[in-house]
């Protein structure tokens, strides 16, 4: 097959170009960006924005991990997002309040409620684990929506934000949105670092050939099992910064529709990349504000843009396979 | 001869009123190539089963590396150095014939709980991955996705996936099953390379590899064994003639 590449004008300098705008640092350096844009020219929309966008970008980016690399469909990942928001939520009742404490906080809440279900669901496979995913997600939806102590259905404002060193860093939605975008690329660093490393070596094996992967003597279930519980940790970190950003916290947060979103994000970024999550969340944050602002049928735009994108993969993957054989 | 890798000691076997395995004893040398040969249903994947572990006897017992795994399943006769090629394995098609072997190689330190380091800098896994490579003749391919090697060329990367791990004793499972003649040959030439260093059973039904490797041959027929013996005392029995060669020659 090279008429594909009889028809691009200069392949290898389009490729190059491409090959640099893929870097995964690319989305999270221009979400830096625009805050910094957003400074300068006193935009605090655009700041806000930004903020909201690394933060689901942060929880899109945990999924696309166990999805991309795992080949674990979790349609339940808004659990462990709202799970962490709720712990930013406890600890400010308890007081603690600080920047370093609460994410580490969320992180161990996310986990702990992964391990065990991640112990139930990964005994699973294909649909059935996208199913018990999102029932264990449900149940934790209606666990928050009945603790009354937490505000119930209603959800509860924070008892306030998160200080550093005692003073009300987060206060400021400037703070908050560096601290964002920072928490994405450390996280990210250490995403993109885990993926390259072993761990990540086998859990692509095990993606690709669980059997195989198995009978080298790999344990396929608790590498996937530690995977998921990693995974559903960052997304309490998401979780944690969203309650942040909102200052309250609700089992809205949990809604199945959210989960759903992050799978979304994490297609429309293209699952096989991990930084395709990032650009995933700010399309839809970008398509969901632009859009949403102009009519109140934005999801149809939504919907479009995934038809979109979903069939131009389906055409390039034709076309690899037509190459193969 | 020192102590065998193998030992079959009077195994038998029965499905129902029907024996597969009628009092089977056999032994493997620790440099020995042994083939197990004999016509259809004579039980040889039955007895396959017994030594892998898949299959348990409902007599007799099994010794390995001179441990008795007669209760030992096939995990962990895998981990005392039994290798079963081709047969469990696919290899990752996803992956490329390098990225096989070190996966191969990850396996023997039977941990993927390494979160930091990348795998392209492991270079002790590289460095085995590509030696089992090259001592299958896929120096050059490395970079060359699974999926895009040629059938042959398949089955020597699971045989370098097998080196890799280093294994005590191979356990191939008519390994020339569907590849073509040139195929053969030189898989059979890769087999003979391995002779003196590992010991293996082959059960194969082309002749002319059973002649080129093994050292040994023990005919398999009704589930009994009916000899066993160098290629020429196999080629010279009468009984072997009628029941198998002859049926082979037809």
């Amino acid at each position: 097959m090279t008429d594909a590449a009889v028809s691009a004008p200069h392949p290898a300098l389009s490729r190059r170009l491409l090959g640099l705008l893929a870097h995964p640092a690319v989305p999270i350096v221009a979400l830096a960006l625009v805050i910094a844009a957003g400074q300068v020219f006193g935009q605090g929309f655009w700041i806000t924005l930004a903020a909201r966008a690394a933060i689901l970008g942060l929880a899109a980016l945990s999924l696309a991990f166990v999805l991309g690399q795992g080949g674990l469909v979790g349609f339940g990942h808004a659990a462990p997002f709202g799970i962490g928001a709720y712990a930013v939520l406890i600890a400010g009742e308890m007081g603690i309040r600080d920047v370093f404490a609460l994410p580490l906080f969320a992180f161990l809440a996310a986990a702990a409620f992964a391990l065990p279900t991640g112990a139930l669901a990964l005994r699973t496979r294909g649909v059935y684990f996208i199913m018990i995913t999102l029932a264990f997600a449900q149940m934790a939806y209606f666990v928050f929506a009945a603790l009354s102590g937490l505000g119930g259905d209603d959800g509860m404002s924070i008892a306030g934000k998160a200080t550093l060193f005692g003073t009300k860093f987060l206060r400021s939605e400037t703070n908050l949105a560096w601290v964002a975008v920072g928490t994405l690329a450390v996280v990210s660093l250490f995403v993109h670092r885990m993926t390259a490393a072993r761990f990540g070596f086998v859990l692509r094996a095990a993606r690709d050939s669980e059997a195989r992967t198995a009978a080298l003597g790999f344990s396929v279930y608790k590498t996937r099992l530690v995977a998921w519980a990693i995974s559903a940790g960052i997304a309490g970190i998401a979780g944690a910064l969203m309650a942040e950003q909102t200052g309250f916290v609700s089992p809205a947060l949990m809604n199945w529709h959210r989960s759903g979103e992050l799978i979304v994000m994490v297609v429309l970024g293209g699952a096989r990349r991990l930084s395709g999550a990032v650009v995933g969340a700010i399309a839809v944050v970008l398509v969901e504000e632009f859009l949403g602002s102009t009519t109140e049928y934005w999801k149809l735009g939504l919907g479009l843009l995934i038809l979109a994108v979903v069939a131009s993969r389906v055409a390039d993957l034709s076309k690899v396979l037509g190459r193969r054989s | 001869m020192s102590e065998p890798i193998l030992r079959l000691d009077d195994i038998q076997k029965r499905y129902g009123a029907l024996p597969v395995s009628d009092h089977v004893s056999l032994e493997v040398g620790p440099r020995e190539i042994h083939a197990l040969i004999g016509p259809n249903g004579a039980g040889k994947s039955t007895l396959v089963g017994q030594i892998s572990g898949a299959i348990a006897p409902d007599e007799g017992r099994v010794f390995f590396a001179g441990r008795d795994v007669t209760r030992v399943g096939v995990a962990r006769r895998a981990r005392l150095g039994l290798a079963r090629v081709f047969q469990t394995s696919n290899v990752v098609a996803g992956f490329t014939a390098l990225e096989n072997a070190m996966l191969a190689a990850a396996a023997t330190d039977g941990t993927s709980f390494r979160f930091f380091r990348p795998i392209a800098a492991e270079r002790r896994l590289r460095d085995r991955a590509m030696t089992a490579l090259e001592r299958v003749g896929l120096a050059g391919r490395e970079g060359v996705s699974a999926a895009g090697l040629a059938h042959g060329e398949k089955r020597a990367l699971e045989l370098a996936m097998c080196l890799v791990q280093e294994p005590k004793f191979l356990l191939l499972d008519e390994p020339m099953a569907g590849t073509g003649r040139e195929e053969t040959e030189r898989l059979t030439e890769l087999l003979a390379s391995l002779d003196g260093e590992i010991p293996m059973l082959i059960v194969e039904h082309d002749m002319a590899t059973v002649f080129r490797l093994a050292h040994r041959i023990t005919v398999l027929i009704g589930g009994a064994v009916a000899i066993t013996g160098t290629a020429d005392e196999i080629r010279a029995d009468p009984t072997v003639r009628s029941a198998y060669l002859g049926e082979e020659a037809a």
